[in-house]
């Protein structure tokens, strides 16, 4: 296992938990108490790090580069390139599924709370994390299928 | 003008196009007694669309020379980039259509369900301009590593 798989079960477990608790918590605030300066700025911390935490692993390399050894090769950067886009057709699909069932459960001249929008977008987010780390897993997987199918010391 | 270059200014104007179509449905969807002339105007509107998606693919697709390649290392570089704008400024899109409903109608305030699939749409649009203006705008100024 390298570090990048490490990374991707990190990410599948652990990411999960820390953007839905606090995330949860900014809208359970903004929606006992109002909005307000510290839920909105909690919100826009946890959107903000979890949606873009998928550049981590470019900005990693970039940083790295020059270094000798290697921890984020061309092989995890495909990979990882996959992922953030099976990720992000999920959260489209996400997105229209969640349009299609506000439609069908409050009728279309129903209206819904403003409050469940933020809720929504943390779906979103907490989507995009699982299925970023579920298609990273899975490329990983088939990759060691391969590989072993392939090894010369095998044969 | 390259075939990247073609498809993103052909992605562009469609864009731009549909917004604009959809705010003028939009406005007439909801001022009293305008449906008539609202559907006469999709009626118009539609046509032209077609019409610009029709002669945009042939402007696309179409090879001035038997020799011009369709994609090379230096499109896929710029596409690469042009995406990674287009998805980090999708994640502020949503997170801003998220919010702003909120701070327009109030805490306790609602929307019709019939606004969620036109932000989302809408949103979309905004991310597909962000994603061609990007491409154009590093071919206009000059992709790193182009010169040789």
């Amino acid at each position: 296992m390298n570090q990048s798989q490490g990374e991707s079960w990190i990410w599948f477990f652990l990411g999960l938990a820390c953007f839905l608790i606090p995330g949860g918590v900014a809208v359970f605030i903004a929606y006992d108490r109002g909005i307000s300066f510290a839920p909105v700025l909690m919100f826009t911390g946890i959107v903000i790090w979890g949606g873009l935490f998928w550049l981590f692993p470019f900005i990693c390399d970039k940083l790295r580069k020059g270094k000798e050894k290697v921890t984020f090769d061309e092989r995890d950067q495909l990979i990882h390139k996959r992922a953030v886009m099976a990720a992000y057709v999920v959260l489209w699909l996400y997105f229209v599924a969640a349009c299609v069932i506000a439609w069908c459960i409050v009728g279309p001249h129903g209206s819904i709370s403003v409050n469940v929008m933020p809720l929504t977008l943390l779906g979103g987010l907490v989507i995009f994390t699982f299925t970023q780390g579920l298609a990273s897993l899975i490329q990983y997987g088939r990759g060691d299928k391969n590989s072993e199918k392939f090894n010369p010391k095998k044969i | 003008m390259n075939k990247t270059q073609r498809r993103a200014l052909f992605t562009l104007s469609i864009s731009i196009a549909l917004i604009a179509f959809g705010v003028i449905i939009f406005n007439s969807m909801f001022t009293p007694g305008n449906r008539t002339a609202g559907v006469k105007l999709v009626k118009v509107w539609m046509w032209l669309i077609l019409a610009v998606s029709a002669g945009g693919a042939v402007f696309v697709y179409w090879k001035r020379k038997p020799s011009e390649v369709d994609n090379d290392e230096r499109d896929s570089y710029v596409k690469k980039n042009a995406v990674l704008v287009s998805f980090v400024s999708l994640w502020f899109l949503l997170f801003a259509s998220s919010l702003i409903p909120g701070f327009v109608v109030g805490d306790a305030g609602s929307i019709p369900v019939i606004l969620l699939p036109i932000i989302d749409f809408v949103v979309f649009l905004i991310a597909m301009i962000i994603y061609s203006a990007a491409i154009l705008a590093q071919y206009s100024w000059g992709v790193k590593g182009d010169k040789p």
